[in-house]
């Protein structure tokens, strides 16, 4: 691992070099390390890592150099899933970023792309594992893709099946939750 | 030392209110590297426990930007659900995860649990929703009622539907939202045997009230009506109440200066009521349905182009005494029109969209349902409008595939309707994939309509949607 001392003895100028990336080799991808929970290192390209707004915000400010050997950690994304995620964000690198979406608008659930949806035809735990990594590494597209297979997981189902699904305790009292389904067994959209 | 390892040790000394030296990070580099895998919580100054016995040699070093120090600070160390259960009982995610379902589906989430309740029972996901009560399936227990009312207030519901009311009934909901009256902008009433009491007291408690519809009110007389509209009133409906006659009219027309839309269905209005209307309102009155009302005749339409020079949208459904005379001159005099509906007006010939591709430049909507004697001569008038972008010709049982070839050069229908035409070929309908710009297209009860024909139709137009 090098030191910030040593980087300064290089005979490179940092105006001819593009502005995170100083090296010494004629063309480099530049990378980045992530590890797992476990300790396991993934390398890959920034750009396709930049997908997640958490560590493209960190490179941004902290303007990672690309000689830094050390991995960000992510210790909340265990590396089967690291890998996953990797995967899904190699293969939408090239999408358009997603628009600034208009926060109170419903939205659709009907359009999963078929990469997708074979994508997500995994075991109910490594969904919601996909859905918790998305969050915390706030990658809007993959986020959007796993609450909609979860929302059309869910939709039809009753209270109880859906208190089932997310492991959630009824705390309504019996008149309580009478009162509530009074109150909802109306609705027209106009 | 990397930027990473420097941007912790600030993370560490905002936590501990201690500085590292940079002589340190060696040492620490070394149990770093073998136990970063200790724990999943983000407190990470346990990594950088240097000697064996537990203390550390503190001394002051130059710290990173604090800006930068505040953003990893956010980044990293921000609560984060970790498991499935804390994640949807965030509500920041939460909220976000409700926009997935329709209002019709957020309903079921309300009764899960508390917390979900509470997140849902928010205005804003509940826009665009018309609560329709059902007045005789109310309780009777006074409180459940008020808990009722209450629920609808507090989710910020603006229009409401009364089903089945009473008098009774309409006072007692009114009583209910006195604290909230500016809330309700709009409301229906529908099947109700509401009379002119009750009515009366809708309209005076809620003064904010912009937007009426009466639907199956059999016990509104006119009278009632003349008390009880006011100004306000930007959009009215009234269908299937059986003393509505020449008289409504007459007190819409004086008592209404800002009315925007009339939605009107009555077997008894006449042509001399459409004369009433006045001045003021020719300007603002943009919206005009009159459906199936069966007395007017095109002395009416001379009436409507005199008094109602601006309007947009005009609907003559089921005015089955209108000829081509009228439609020319709603042609000639209501040149903004943006929608006309001709549908179920069976003395309607091409004459008249001879007249209409002639003069009304800015027709966007064409509906021209049961018009049976609209044949390809028609059409082709038609097919010059290039504003057109939604025609219906449902049921004209002239139409063939001549008809077709002219459709073909509209290049800006979004919507068409050909359901029940039932002389068109299949290889005519295959002809239709020419049309790009076409989001919508009806074939029901289209006997050429196969499933090898709307197969072709459905691969060829990806975007469009094939209703068959």
């Amino acid at each position: 691992m090098l030191k910030l001392s040593e980087t300064k003895k290089r005979n490179i100028k940092s105006s001819e070099m593009p502005r995170s990336y100083a090296c010494d080799k004629a063309v480099r991808m530049p990378m980045i390390k992530l590890q797992s929970l476990e300790g396991e290192v993934f390398e890959i390209d920034v750009e396709i890592a930049r997908q997640s707004v958490t560590i493209k915000t960190m490179l941004e400010d902290l303007g990672v150099e690309d000689d830094d050997e050390e991995p960000v950690p992510l210790p909340n994304v265990n590396a089967a899933i690291l890998r996953k995620v990797i995967a899904w964000c190699t293969y939408h690198k090239d999408d358009p970023p997603p628009p600034e979406d208009d926060e109170n608008k419903e939205k659709r659930t009907d359009d999963i792309c078929s990469w997708d949806a074979e994508f997500l035809k995994v075991d109910q735990g490594t969904l919601f594992e996909l859905i918790l990594a998305a969050n915390y590494l706030d990658i809007k597209g993959l986020l959007d893709v796993t609450c909609k297979t979860v929302a059309n997981m869910i939709k039809g189902k009753s209270p109880e099946e859906i208190r089932k699904t997310f492991n959630i305790k009824n705390d309504f009292t019996p008149a309580e939750e009478e009162q509530v389904r009074k109150e909802n067994e109306w609705c027209e959209e106009k | 030392m990397s930027t990473i390892k420097r941007a912790y040790m600030e993370i560490s000394n905002g936590i501990r209110g201690l500085r590292f030296r940079s002589e340190q990070q060696s040492q620490q580099n070394t149990s770093a590297a073998q136990g970063p895998q200790g724990s999943r919580e983000t407190q990470l100054p346990q990594r950088f426990n240097v000697n064996g016995n537990g203390t550390m040699n503190v001394r002051i070093v130059r710290s990173p930007k604090p800006l930068i120090a505040r953003k990893i600070r956010s980044l990293f160390s921000k609560s984060q659900p970790d498991t499935i259960s804390e994640l949807f009982a965030d509500e920041r995610f939460l909220s976000k995860f409700f926009f997935y379902f329709a209002p019709e589906e957020r309903g079921t989430l309300c009764q899960v649990c508390r917390l979900w309740k509470n997140v849902l029972y928010h205005p804003k996901f509940w826009v665009d929703v018309t609560p329709i009560i059902v007045c005789r399936e109310l309780s009777r227990n006074d409180d459940q009622r008020c808990r009722f009312y209450e629920s609808l207030q507090h989710r910020g519901f603006d229009t409401v539907c009364l089903f089945g009311a009473t008098d009774n009934e309409v006072s007692d909901f009114v009583a209910h939202f006195q604290t909230y009256k500016k809330q309700i902008k709009a409301v229906s009433l529908r099947c109700s045997n509401v009379t002119d009491t009750g009515m009366e007291v809708l309209f005076k408690k809620l003064p904010c009230l912009y937007k009426v519809e009466l639907s199956g009110c059999n016990e509104i007389t006119e009278t009632g009506l003349w008390s009880c509209l006011n100004p306000k009133i930007v959009s009215l409906t009234i269908s299937d109440c059986i003393n509505v006659a020449d008289d409504t009219v007459g007190a819409i027309a004086q008592l209404l200066p800002s009315l925007f839309e009339l939605n009107l269905q009555a077997y008894h209005v006449t042509d001399a009521s459409l004369a009433f209307f006045s001045a003021k309102q020719g300007y603002i009155l943009s919206i005009l349905r009159l459906h199936s009302c069966w007395e007017i005749t095109n002395h009416g339409i001379v009436n409507i182009v005199h008094s109602l020079p601006n309007l947009t949208v005009l609907s003559m459904s089921g005015c089955s005494k209108i000829t081509d005379d009228g439609v020319e001159l709603i042609a000639e005099n209501l040149r903004k029109l943006r929608s006309l509906d001709l549908s179920w007006c069976p003395r309607i010939t091409d004459a008249s969209l001879e007249y209409i591709a002639c003069d009304l430049s800015q027709l966007e909507e064409l509906i021209l349902d049961r018009c049976s004697r609209v044949s390809d001569i028609g059409v082709g008038y038609l097919s010059t409008m290039t504003s057109l972008r939604r025609l219906f010709l449902r049921w004209c049982t002239q139409i063939r595939d001549f008809s077709l070839k002219h459709i073909y050069s509209m290049r800006n229908l979004r919507v068409l309707s050909l359901a029940g035409c039932t002389l068109v070929s299949g290889q005519g309908l295959c002809g239709l994939t020419q049309l790009h710009n076409l989001d919508e297209l009806e074939l029901t009860n289209c006997p050429s309509a196969t499933r090898e024909v709307c197969l072709y139709l459905r691969e060829n137009m990806a975007h469009c949607l094939v209703v068959d």
